[in-house]
Parts: C-alpha cells; structure tokens; sequence
C-alpha cells in the first residue's frame, strides 16, 4: 500500500516529477561519464607510463629500494622468470630483468658519474616499450652485441659525443673489484639525465655479477590486474620485495592521483549543486502535502511509515531515472573507450601529449553513480519526511 | 439513555495560544463526560473552541491544562506513535474538507487503516465491500476522490471511519461543505450507524438541522460550556 502511494505519488504532478528525475538522470550520467574519462583517459596514461619503462611490478631484493647495491641482487633470474610465468600464466605480458650500478663515465678529459642499467635486449622487448626509446637502430647486434652503450640525449650533449664514438666506463664489481672497459656508443636514449645502458650479458661479466640481476621488470597483459598479480608473485616469493608502480613510481601516481581528485572534486561540486536542486523540488512536493501526510497520520500511520513513503517516492523515482542514466551512459562510455573524444587543444597529462579523451567502462563507474544518486536523492527527501512527521497534527491539518 | 459506560472524559481543559498581550484562550476550564453511544452535537458560534475542544478529545491536539481521559486511558499523556495506534484501532474521524488521500480510490482509501491494522488481505476486502454496500458506494469503489461530488467524498470519509468498527466517531462540521439535502442524508447515516451498530458520534456543527437531531447538544461560547442538554 505503501508502495502503491510512493508510486502514484510521482504522477500527480508529471512535470515537476519529470524535471527532479531529469536532473537525478543527468547527475547520473554526469558522474558517471566524469569517471569513465577520468579513468580512461588517466589509464591510458597511466598504461602508456608503465610500460614504457617501470613495468607494472617489480621484483626486488628485500630493502633494495631504500639502499639499492650490488651486494643486495637477487640471484638465478631465469628461476625466477619462470615461477612468475607460471604463476601468471596468461595474464603476463612480459618479464625481464635488470641489473643497476653506479659507475664514471671518462671522454676525453671528461669524467661523469653515471648510472649503469643493464638490460636484455630479447626479454625487454617483449616487456617494456624501453628500447623503442632509443635513437640509432637497434642496438647491441652483431659487432656491436658487446661493447655497444646507449647514452641519454643528455649525456651525449654534454660530452659532445656522436654514434661510433668510443668512450671508457668504469665501475666497482660485486665482489668489490675494479673494472674498466672501453665500449661504443650505439645508441641515443631520448629520455632520463644520466644514464647509460648496457647490454646483461656484457654487464654482467663487467660488474662481477654472474647470474643475478637487481630488478625483474613484469607487465601485465591489463593494467588493471595489477593487485591481483601483486598478491600472487608476493605469495610466490615471501622472502622478496615485490613492489607495484604506484611504489616505485610513487611521484608519478601522486600526480596522477592529484589531478584526478581535483576533477573529481570539481564533479562533487556540481552533484551538490544538482541535489541542491531536487532538494528544492522535493521539498515543494512534500510541502504540498503536507495536509494530506497529516490525515495519514491522523489515521494511525506511524512516523517511520510516513518517512517511509516519502523518501520511497524519491527512491523508485532515483532507481529508474539510474536505470536509463546507466544506459545512457554505459553507452555512451563504450563508445568513447573505443573512439576517444577529440580535444580541441593537445592537453600534457604525466608528461604525454593526448589529443583525444578517452573513456571506459567498468562496474565502479556504473555502480558509485548509482549509489551517489540514489542515496543523496533519499537523503534530501529525508530531511523534509521527518520534519512532515514531526509537525504537531494541529498544524499539519491546518496546512492547505 | 441506557448505556452509561463511560468512553471519555476531559477534566478542566484548558488550552492557550501565544504569549503575553497576545495570549488567546479557546478553550477555559472545560470539563465533559461522553458515554458509550451518545450522539453528541457541540454546537457554537465560529471562533468558540469547537474544533479545539474535539481536538483535544481525539488526541489530535494536547491541552496545556487538564487531561483527556479516553477509555480510561489519560490520551494527553500518551506519545505520538502510541497515540498514533489509539487513534487507528479505536477512533474514526471524519472533517468538515473529507480529507480523503487522493492517489488511493474509493476502495483503497477505506481499506487503508485496515492495511495499517495488518488485517488479512480477504478480510479487509469483505469488510470494504460490505460498508460499501450500507453507504451505497458499491459502484464507485475504483473511482478517485476527484471523481466524485462532495456529498460522495464524505460518504466514503464516513465509510473509512467507520470500516474499522471504532468505538467513537469525531466529526469537525462534517455538512459544512455539502448542501442541506445531502447534509442531511448524511446525519441519517451516521445515526442510523449510532443506532445499529452503537458507535458514539461526537460532532460540532453551526447546522440548526444536524442539531434537531442529536441526542445531547452541548453548546459552547468564548472557550466555556454554556449550556448541556439531552433530549
Ligand atoms: N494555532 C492557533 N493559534 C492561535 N489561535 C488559535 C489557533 N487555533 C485556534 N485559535 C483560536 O482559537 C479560537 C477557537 O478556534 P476554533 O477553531 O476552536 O473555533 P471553532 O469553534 O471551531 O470555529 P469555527 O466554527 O469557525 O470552526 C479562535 O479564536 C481561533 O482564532
Ligand atoms: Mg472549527
């Protein structure tokens, strides 16, 4: 019976019910499709970060990041590739390892302290995006398979070095040693300060350290299985520090997590403002009647039935108006993860250039809207029930 | 008459509005005993505490001095939701503008404290059905309130009162809004309610007709009972 008045309720007055569920539909699919670009457009960058170069997880040897030596590697990195494999079976994209050192660089006259990473060219590829960055073909091939060093742009400007030049590294091994080398430089790396890469097998043999390496790269088919793969490799290496990209990329995900609650607030304000809205209309409806809730009362409803009601109305009213604003929006959502919206000025997101939004979709942001809408929509028509059920029945006959 | 169980008391109600110069006291040190199956007219002029001397009988309304005593039960006591399930098991009321919800139909709107009583679903539809039938509503049971004329509005007012067999009826002026000719009518069937089924009617009127034919009218003036007599 309750229900029957809630419902009949919303066609009294059609228009004022139409222009309350506009708005609750509109706050609806505006939240939503906030979230979808939001998330679409910040995964994108977010994917397109990662897999350039951090990977989306990390193996490391427990308190390498706050102390990172050679002395702290991890050893057999093919053992390990292979657990995580078959760990992750077909969510693994990609895994490889990296062995880091300090080391100085000499050219000419010049000396530079430098960071040396040494990666594997077969593995890294099929892992990251990092070897794409680099400038001169593909390097560390035939000839060049050994001696070959990459520098950064960075470097080569300062040391005024060119391709096929030759210049000397030297570094302490693992086992405390002394090692000097000459190599060439076969490649220019467009991103990062002062950094060389090395090619494992070279590096390994330069730095004493045979068989270990200090990071193991691993990305993940979908960005967003990262905490699901995080807790299996944890379980999979107890004795390991396994690290997602929010931790070692923690600058990056803090701007990125900065940028995005700024939107999300800027879309908080406008849902405060929309439910300042149907509060307005709400509270007109429930006036209105306020005669009418008092002879409910006078006949024996109880408070709580009476609140019941009124806030059920703004309920089923809030629940339908959800059910097209999901479809709206679900549709609306897919159609920009897979065409993008064009923006008209490039706009720099973590240090990349988008000329599209993109959009996604995914439970959270169908089900938040959902939630949002409906239960602010239940609040503001609670405030004005239980002032309807409070009123002295004197008064609330009296009101026309 | 007979019966001299009595349903209900107020004992030296007071009741003021306002403070200071601009204090208003409708109702002053009234005191009434209502028995069991009286049909009781209050009677005076606008503006003499008739409708705030029933309110404050029914429990609508709280008096800031004395007590109401219905059923022996101290009413001005009583908290709201307590008073709430009084007022659905034991009082009917029927008012001067019908008051009927608007988005339930004629059946639905009877039917409506029986539903708050939790009375089984076949129940409540013989019940509906048969007050239908006494008032003579029978074809309009799936008709809105809207949809019909003041004298049927209040037919059905008087239908929902009465559906869930109380043991007293307040009216405020129940034949204000309706013409005389069903005025009347409709005073017929509250009495003959009063008489068959022994419901005790507790009405106020300005309606020289409707006061013919109590059975007891207590007049009132300035907030104090002028005069009480019974026929
Ligand atoms: N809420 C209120 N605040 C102030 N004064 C009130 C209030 N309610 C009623 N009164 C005053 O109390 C007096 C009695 O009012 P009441 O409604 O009981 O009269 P009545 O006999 O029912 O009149 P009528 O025949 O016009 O219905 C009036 O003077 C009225 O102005
Ligand atoms: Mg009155």
């Amino acid at each position: 019976m309750f229900w029957r008045i809630a419902l009949r309720n919303l066609f009294r007055n059609k228009r004022r019910t139409l222009l309350t569920g506009l708005t609750m539909w509109g706050s609806y699919i505006l939240s939503s499709m906030t979230m979808g670009l939001v998330g679409g457009t910040y995964g994108f960058v977010i994917d397109q970060f990662t897999r350039g170069s951090s990977g989306h997880l990390q193996i490391l040897s427990q308190g390498y990041l706050d102390r990172p030596s050679l002395q702290n590697s991890l050893p057999h990195p093919n053992e390990i590739s292979s657990q995580v494999q078959q760990a992750l079976g077909q969510e693994l994209q990609g895994l490889a390892p990296r062995l880091e050192a300090g080391g100085l660089l000499v050219s000419g006259k010049e000396v530079l302290g430098v960071q040396i990473i040494a990666i594997d060219p077969v593995q890294e590829k099929q892992t990251t995006r990092l070897l794409q960055q680099i400038q001169g073909g593909s390097p560390w091939n035939g000839t060049n398979a050994n001696n070959g060093i990459v520098l950064t742009r960075d470097l080569v400007e300062r040391l005024k070095l060119t391709l096929g030049k030759d210049l000397v590294l030297m570094s302490q091994g693992a086992d405390g040693s002394l090692g000097n080398d000459r190599f060439k430089v076969i490649g220019i790396m467009n991103e990062g300060a002062s950094t060389v890469y090395l090619n494992m097998n070279k590096a390994q043999e330069f730095l004493s350290s045979q068989e270990v390496a200090t990071r193991m790269i691993i990305t993940l088919k979908d960005l967003n299985h990262t905490d699901e793969a995080l807790k299996k490799v944890r379980l999979l290496f107890p004795d390991k520090d396994i690290q997602p990209w929010m931790v070692i990329e923690e600058e990056f995900y803090r701007a990125m997590k900065s940028d995005q609650s700024a939107i999300f607030l800027t879309m908080g304000i406008f849902l405060f403002l929309a439910a300042f809205g149907v509060l307005n209309t709400v509270l007109m409806a429930i006036l209105e009647r306020t005669r009418e809730f008092g002879i409910m009362r006078v006949l024996g409803t109880q408070d709580k039935q009476l609140i019941f009601v009124i806030v059920l109305e703004q309920i089923l009213l809030s629940l339908t108006m959800c059910l097209f604003g999901a479809l709206t929006a679900g549709f609306l959502n897919i159609f920009l993860s897979e065409h993008g919206i064009p923006y008209p000025a490039p706009i720099e997101i973590g240090g990349m250039t988008l000329h599209h939004l993109y959009g996604s979709l995914n439970w959270s942001n169908m089900l938040y809207p959902f939630i949002v809408v409906v239960c602010s929509s239940a609040a503001v028509s609670l405030i004005p029930a239980i002032r309807s059920a409070r009123l002295p029945l004197v008064k609330a006959l009296g009101e026309r | 008459m007979g019966s001299s169980m009595e349903i209900l008391e107020v004992r030296q109600v007071s009741k003021t509005y306002g403070v200071g110069a601009n204090q208003v006291r409708p109702l002053n040190n009234v005191s009434l005993k209502i028995h069991q199956g009286e049909f009781l007219a209050i009677v005076g002029p606008s503006g003499s505490g008739k409708t705030t001397l029933l309110n404050i009988m029914s429990g609508l309304d709280r008096p800031t001095e004395g007590a109401a005593y219905l059923a022996g039960l101290d009413i001005s006591a009583m908290d709201g939701n307590t008073l709430a399930d009084f007022r659905r098991d034991s009082i009917g009321f029927i008012f001067q503008s019908y008051n009927l919800i608007p988005v339930l139909t004629v059946f639905e709107n009877i039917e409506y404290v029986l539903n708050l009583q939790k009375i089984p679903k076949s129940e409540r539809r013989k019940r509906v059905k048969e007050i239908l039938e006494t008032l003579g509503l029978k074809d309009m049971e799936s008709r809105f309130p809207r949809e019909l004329s003041g004298g049927q509005q209040q037919r059905v007012a008087v239908a929902r009162a009465v559906v869930t067999e109380p043991k007293l009826i307040f009216a405020d002026e129940p034949t204000a809004n309706l013409d005389s000719t069903t005025g009347s009518h409709l005073i017929q069937f509250m009495k003959e309610l009063n008489q068959t089924r022994g419901i005790t009617f507790v009405f106020s009127t300005h309606d020289s007709h409707i006061m013919s034919e109590a059975q007891r009218i207590v007049s009132i003036k300035d907030g104090q009972i002028l005069s009480d007599s019974f026929k």
